[in-house]
Order: structure tokens, then C-alpha cells, then sequence
């Protein structure tokens, strides 16, 4: 963990969408708040206990830990975008995503959250390092980075990376349509279009079996595709 | 489609089509000739060609209508739970009340 002075977490905040991530939701935004950052955790209509579990963790940080929920699933992207809009409420200087499910360093924010705050960029994604990924991951993530540039003209490291930070400006700016794991190639879509300066940095990645079920396969791969096609006929 | 005129769920214009339309497929299934030229004109041997190309363009348009609106539904539901997750904020007071 990095020993962090309040300056340089002032105005972060962090949106942590979680679906059903009973086993994790407590310690990854705990540690959160613990190293000085605000949380914004949205639960998206979890089945389990993950909002009861985020109340909890809420009693113990009342002032760092703020808890929205959807009422029913609506997906990574709409649960992303509300939590955005939470934090821009709340006056966010820098908005961070942080998947909840454990495969994130929260030593890794402070890395993504330099560029902007020295003026760099206005979003950065911490592009996991393909080597260190189970060989299906690996394989789904270098089609999904080839069809992003494809679709949408940007060659980035990793285009489906969860842990991303955007300038408040540049988060006002990016509007979000998708409402499941398209969401990250939209991203990279919406910083295109509105030309956004992105910047990239390494970071490290923690491949779980909870990790594993998750994130882009090559199932999701094919719908982000088939999204993508039918957003180009989007009038 | 009677029932959803009558309950005012459909309006008259589209009850309207639709029987001009089945009355349309009954007539050409029973007298597939008197298409013909008009399917001529289009420049298909058969009327019945005619009919399936008109049917295979519907259903294509049909689908990609529904598409859309389902499209739309699907993103107005979720602004309404963003709405609902933003002004219902837990808050810590509330749970103590309860």
C-alpha cells in the first residue's frame, strides 16, 4: 500500500461498479478509502448481498464511502455512468473506474492519476500488460484492441481495461451509451471524437478464478462486435 | 385487433391496414395470376416472387423498427434507474430509522 498525503488524493474519486461481488466489495473499497480516496460504489441490482456489505463499509469511512444503487442489473455502463455522475455531484476533480472484483492494485491509482494532475492528459488507461494474462484473455483482448481501431480510428494498449481516470472536464464530456461491457471500446470512441488527450500507463493485473469468469472473453467479444456494427447504422 | 380498436389500444387506420393487408394475401393466394403483371412490371416471372420479396423487405423493416424502439426502451429504463439510484442515495440515518 502507498503512503499517501491528503494533497495528492484530494478530489479523486473512485467509481466502483459491482455486481454480485459479495466476497470482494468490502476490502476493495475499504482499502480505498483507507488510503485517503473518495468511493463512489454503485451496486447494479446485485442479487447477493453486496449492497448490504457496502452499507457496512460505509459506517466505518461515512465520509469517503457514498453507496448508489440501481434497482435492477442495467449493466457495466450504466452503472459506470451513474457512478460518474454521482462523483461530478459531488465535485469530483478526478474520477477513476475500479472494477470491484479484486483485479486491481489500489497502489496503481496514484500511477493513472499523475498525467492528469500534472495537466498531460485528460484520460488515462492503465493498460494491463498482455503477458500476464491467461492466453484466452490475452487472445480476446488483442481482437478487441484491433476492432477498436478499426471502428473507431485509436490504437490504444488496452482497450478493455476497467482502471481508467478522466479529468472532471473530461468526464462531462464523454457520454456513454452502452450499457454492458461495450463500454470500454465506447470509451475509447468518446475520447476519439471529442479529442481528448489520452495518456497510458502500465499497471498491474490480478488474475483470480473470480477474476477469470468476468471481464471479455470471447462470448462477449463477439457481442461487443456485433454492438459496434449496428452503432455505425445508429442514426 | 377488433378487441384492440375497441379498447382504443390500436387506432382505426391501423386496424384498416391490417385487414386491407390479409385481405390482400387471401386474394393473391387464391388468384396468384392476377399478380402476375403486376409483378411483371417489377420484373418477376411470378406474382407470387412479387409477394415474397414484399414480405422478406416488411419483416426486414419490421425487425430493425423493433430493434430500435427496444433499443430506446432499454435506454430510457436505465435512465430511470440512474435517476432513482442518484436521488435515493443511502445514507447511513436512513438505515438507523428503519
Amino acid at each position: 500500500m502507498s503512503n499517501l498525503n491528503s494533497e495528492n488524493t484530494e478530489g479523486i474519486f473512485l467509481v466502483v461498479p459491482a455486481y454480485n461481488e459479495k466476497d470482494t466489495v468490502s476490502q476493495i473499497i475499504e482499502g480505498i478509502a483507507e488510503n485517503g480516496y473518495s468511493v463512489i460504489l454503485v451496486n447494479d441490482g446485485s442479487a447477493d448481498n453486496t449492497l448490504e456489505l457496502a452499507t457496512q463499509s460505509k459506517r466505518k469511512y461515512p465520509n469517503q464511502i457514498f453507496v448508489v444503487s440501481h434497482v435492477i442489473n442495467r449493466g457495466l455502463g450504466a452503472a459506470l455512468k451513474t457512478g460518474m455522475t454521482v462523483a461530478l455531484n459531488k465535485g469530483a476533480k478526478y474520477i477513476v473506474t475500479f472494477d470491484a472484483d479484486g483485479q486491481h492494485e489500489i497502489s496503481d491509482i496514484p500511477g493513472v492519476c499523475k498525467p492528469l494532475q500534472e495537466g498531460k492528459a485528460d484520460v488515462v488507461i492503465g493498460s494491463r500488460p498482455f503477458e500476464d494474462m491467461p492466453i484466452s484473455k490475452s487472445f480476446a483482448n488483442i481482437v478487441m484492441n484491433a476492432l477498436t481501431l478499426i471502428f473507431y480510428g485509436r490504437k490504444v494498449k488496452d482497450s478493455q481495461s476497467g482502471l481508467r481516470a478522466f479529468t472532471a472536464e473530461a468526464a462531462d464530456k464523454i457520454n456513454i451509451v452502452s450499457s454492458g461491457y461495450g463500454v470500454s471500446s465506447e470509451f475509447i470512441k468518446e475520447i476519439s471524437d471529442k479529442n481528448l488527450r489520452l495518456d497510458e500507463v502500465t499497471i498491474t493485473t490480478i488474475y483470480t478464478p473470480e477474476t477469470q469468469h468476468k471481464g471479455t472473453d470471447a462470448i462477449v467479444g463477439l457481442k461487443i462486435l456485433i454492438k459496434m456494427v449496428i452503432d455505425l447504422f445508429r442514426i | 385487433m377488433y378487441n384492440r380498436v375497441r379498447s382504443k389500444k390500436s387506432t382505426p387506420a391501423t386496424f384498416a391496414l391490417w385487414v386491407v393487408l390479409w385481405i390482400a394475401i387471401i386474394f393473391f393466394a387464391f388468384a396468384p395470376k392476377i399478380s402476375d403483371p403486376l409483378a411483371g412490371f417489377f420484373g418477376f416471372k411470378r406474382g407470387l416472387d412479387l409477394l415474397l420479396v414484399v414480405a422478406i423487405g416488411l419483416l426486414s423493416y419490421t425487425c430493425f423498427k423493433l430493434y430500435i424502439k427496444i433499443d430506446n426502451l432499454n435506454q430510457n429504463m436505465t435512465q430511470l434507474v440512474r435517476e432513482l439510484a442518484i436521488n435515493n442515495e443511502i445514507e447511513l440515518d436512513d438505515e438507523n430509522k428503519e
